[in-house]
């Protein structure tokens, strides 16, 4: 099935943008590493369980999408075709271990730093960073299923073919990924009953 | 085995079958929303799944700037260009890039480790000097944290890694800095240490104020302290930065400070005076008196504290939210744990309407102090945690409750609201004598109910809330004691009464969603259907995203359908 085209920005589908980019249209590449890095940026440092290094898979997660644009097809929306490339390297890189070297350093020009950030913004940031340490004893793969599923609703049989493993080790996965979050919100009151505060909050 | 377990395992069944892309029936619908209402353990794990949940944010990730966002970018779009295009998609197993096989990887791995312990040992034999310069590396210390204080990846108390954000709920925190620098962080900052470098030390201050104390320079190191409308560079000085929504700006207490805006010429601010960063207002003016009073008493309490080799102080007290002061000069609200210089301190730790506890202490460095105050109805009890030489002042000695290093967010400052009135067997056991807790009474009330004992539990509830009424176990009793009373007491008018005490009181509060719902199940006990509309009406208005706002919508309708039908 072909995705409705969502936003392509200056090409008249997804499919066309990724051909450009895979052609190497500088425009068509910036526009697509703007679109998906957000995306990228989140999902990479829940995998990266909150490595320091994480934005340096983030990159290497990048670069593999750009690389293999041509390999779109519009089967499904870009975000997810992202999302498997993006999953798929980093859990490769995460195994092998070889990705400690810094590539380039991201802080910025510190007197230029962004806009001021609203109160809820900082601790839904510090929430899930903790969050993110918790997936941290995890391994790669269960983080990986956890990640997709509780971070983007990916189904089981779409994470066990992202992360090519039997169905029934992804339910496995994730089964294990809730008892262990059920397990540390008994142990940590203060964790929990912020994040219920601050849900509530963001509601009210 | 109990009914709830098997319950909570068919909702994780009925979940799984969801991720595995099943449509559950309009049965199994009911069943999950109403479990989800019913048992907290599931749905405080479904609301912190669900902040994982991505709204085109960087999720965990810092957000990037512009400049950081163009660069990153730029260099992954000229990387991938660099190494050309890829046919097909990259899969788990890629064959490593230099074909080598798996065991020539290995062994090279064994012969750099073999290598590797060799060069360690090496240096260790000869390097005591190392050890020494490895020791004055310059580094950021949280040296006081006072009320709910949120550090970004800390893996211990006092952890402050640089670039990670210091974020202060309520109260306050501080950071010590290399060359007798402080920096204290005042209620909803934020700021993080940017740069602990031989040259200078940067912090970023993100939103709130903060007060910074730094000596004439040491080691020719500059301190900066940036914000988003420009930098404030110190030479040896005492200033605060303010940083709100509409401005940034800068006070100084004493020496002076150069502030640099782009675009603009740089001004300096001498002491006394205040300038606004990055507004259109561009005049040094004279620092009010209510500011500078403030910040001088601010000052004061930063003199107390000492860097990472100072002595620990610990005080809790029971219930939170006294006023912690030394020699005089406040310190913060309990809980708070602060590092501080050695010497001789009067501690006073005072509670509106309650004895205050005064005790003389001498620290010396190295030492950790832990004091935890039952500051309960009139008799004022002390229990030290850990033995210590400070004798004065103590009234009782308890058992030790250890203190959990892991637990870095304190409980928020308690409000305080009269006591209710009570019966005479109740005010005799709250006078009686005990170093009795809420947290133990809570854990009472918990173990109580574990047995299915419910009227012992209740009972716990009630003697928690009649010694304890201020405290925070008193707010997640109080919930517990309407659930019990409406569930298995038989009691929904009580239950009713619990619950409207609580809302009256907070609307905010974390309980607050469960309390509102408790309350529209006892007015349905009670059969008061014209109350119960309006307070399903009011939930929907306050928490139209809860977890229960289908079930309420539901008998809202059941409610609404006699009337329809009448002509």
């Amino acid at each position: 099935m072909v995705s409705q085209s969502t936003n392509p920005g200056f090409y008249e589908s997804e499919v066309a943008l990724a051909r450009a980019a895979g052609d190497g249209d500088p425009r068509a590449n910036r526009h697509l590493a703007e679109r998906l890095l957000n995306r990228i940026r989140a999902t990479v440092h829940y995998l990266a369980a909150g490595d320091r290094d994480a934005d340096d898979l983030v990159q290497m997660a990048l670069v593999a999408i750009l690389r293999s644009a041509r390999t779109f097809r519009g089967e499904c929306s870009l975000e997810r075709w992202g999302d498997r490339i993006a999953v798929r390297t980093a859990l490769r890189e995460l195994k092998r271990r070889r990705w400690r070297e810094r590539i380039v350093a991201l802080d910025g020009d510190v007197a230029r730093e962004g806009q001021i950030s609203a109160d809820h913004d900082i601790q839904r940031r510090l929430l899930r960073d903790r969050l993110a340490h918790l997936l941290g004893r995890l391994s790669a793969d269960r983080r990986a299923a956890v990640t997709l599923h509780w971070m983007h609703g990916y189904s089981v049989q779409e994470i066990a073919d992202i992360t090519s493993a039997p169905v029934n080790t992804v339910r496995d996965r994730l089964r294990t990924g809730k008892k262990l979050l059920k397990s540390h919100l008994e142990k940590d009151p203060a964790l929990r009953d912020w994040a219920r505060s601050f849900i509530h909050e963001s509601h009210g | 085995m109990g009914r709830s377990d098997e319950e909570c395992r068919r909702y994780e069944r009925l979940e799984m079958d969801q991720a595995g892309g099943g449509v559950p029936t309009e049965q199994e619908r009911a069943f999950l929303a109403e479990h989800l209402a019913r048992c907290e353990t599931c749905r405080t794990a479904a609301s912190a799944s669900a902040l994982m949940r991505h709204t085109d944010d960087a999720g965990p990730a810092r957000p990037l700037d512009e400049l950081s966002r163009r660069r990153f970018v730029n260099f992954v779009v000229t990387q991938a260009a660099a190494d050309g295009p890829m046919e097909e998609e990259p899969s788990l197993t890629a064959a490593d890039p230099s074909g080598l096989p798996r065991w020539q990887w290995m062994s090279a791995a064994a012969v750099l480790l073999a290598l590797g312990v060799g060069l360690v040992l090496v240096l260790r034999w000869s390097g005591a000097d190392r050890d020494r310069s490895a020791r004055s590396r310059p580094r950021a210390h949280l040296v006081m944290r006072s009320g709910e204080v949120l550090v970004e990846g800390a893996r211990a108390p006092s952890d402050l890694a640089v670039g990670k954000t210091l974020w202060v709920r309520r109260g306050r925190a501080a950071v010590a800095l290399p060359d007798d620098a402080y920096v204290l962080l005042g209620e909803r900052s934020a700021a993080r240490v940017v740069r602990v470098s031989p040259g200078e030390t940067t912090v970023h201050l993100e939103q709130g104020w903060l007060l910074a104390s730094v000596q004439p320079r040491r080691n020719r190191r500059r301190f900066v302290v940036t914000t988003r409308a420009g930098r404030v560079e110190v030479i040896g000085t005492v200033f605060t930065v303010r940083v709100t929504a509409e401005e940034v700006t800068v006070e100084v207490l004493r020496g002076q400070v150069r502030l640099v805006e782009p675009g603009h010429a740089q001004r300096l601010v001498q002491r006394g005076h205040a300038a606004q960063l990055g507004g259109v207002d561009r005049k040094v003016r004279p620092l009010a008196a209510g500011a500078r009073r403030a910040a001088l008493a601010r000052m004061a309490s930063l003199a107390l504290l000492g860097d990472g080799q100072g002595a620990q102080l610990d005080v809790r007290s029971e219930p939170a939210g006294a006023e912690v002061a030394l020699d005089g000069v406040v310190l913060g609200r309990t809980p708070l744990s602060a590092r501080l210089r050695a010497g001789h301190l009067r501690l006073q730790v005072s509670l509106a309407g309650r004895t205050p506890v005064r005790e003389q202490l001498t620290l010396r460095a190295g030492d950790r102090i832990h004091r935890d105050y039952d500051l309960g109805q009139g008799a004022v009890s002390v229990r030290p945690l850990s033995p210590s030489r400070a004798g004065a002042g103590v009234a009782a000695v308890a058992p030790t409750r250890p203190l959990d290093p892991a637990v870095e967010v304190f409980p928020p400052v308690v409000i305080h609201r009269p006591a209710r009135r009570l019966n005479g067997a109740t005010k005799a056991r709250i006078n009686a004598p005990s170093t009795v807790t809420a947290r133990d009474l809570l854990l009472r009330a918990q173990k109580r109910r574990a047995a299915r004992d419910w009227r012992g539990a209740a009972a716990s509830y009630r003697l928690l809330l009649a010694k304890f009424p201020t405290s925070s176990a008193a707010r997640a009793a109080r919930v517990a004691l309407g659930m019990l009373s409406l569930d298995h007491l038989g009691d929904p008018a009580g239950a009713l009464r619990i619950f409207d005490a609580y809302l009256r009181a907070t609307r905010r509060g974390v309980l607050a969603q469960e309390a509102a719902y408790g309350y529209i199940r006892a007015l349905r006990r009670l059969g008061r259907r014209k109350a119960e509309k309006r307070a399903l009406r009011t939930f929907l208005k306050y928490y139209p995203a809860a977890i229960q706002a289908p079930l309420v919508k539901r008998r809202l309708e059941d409610l609404a359908a006699p009337a329809k039908k009448r002509p």
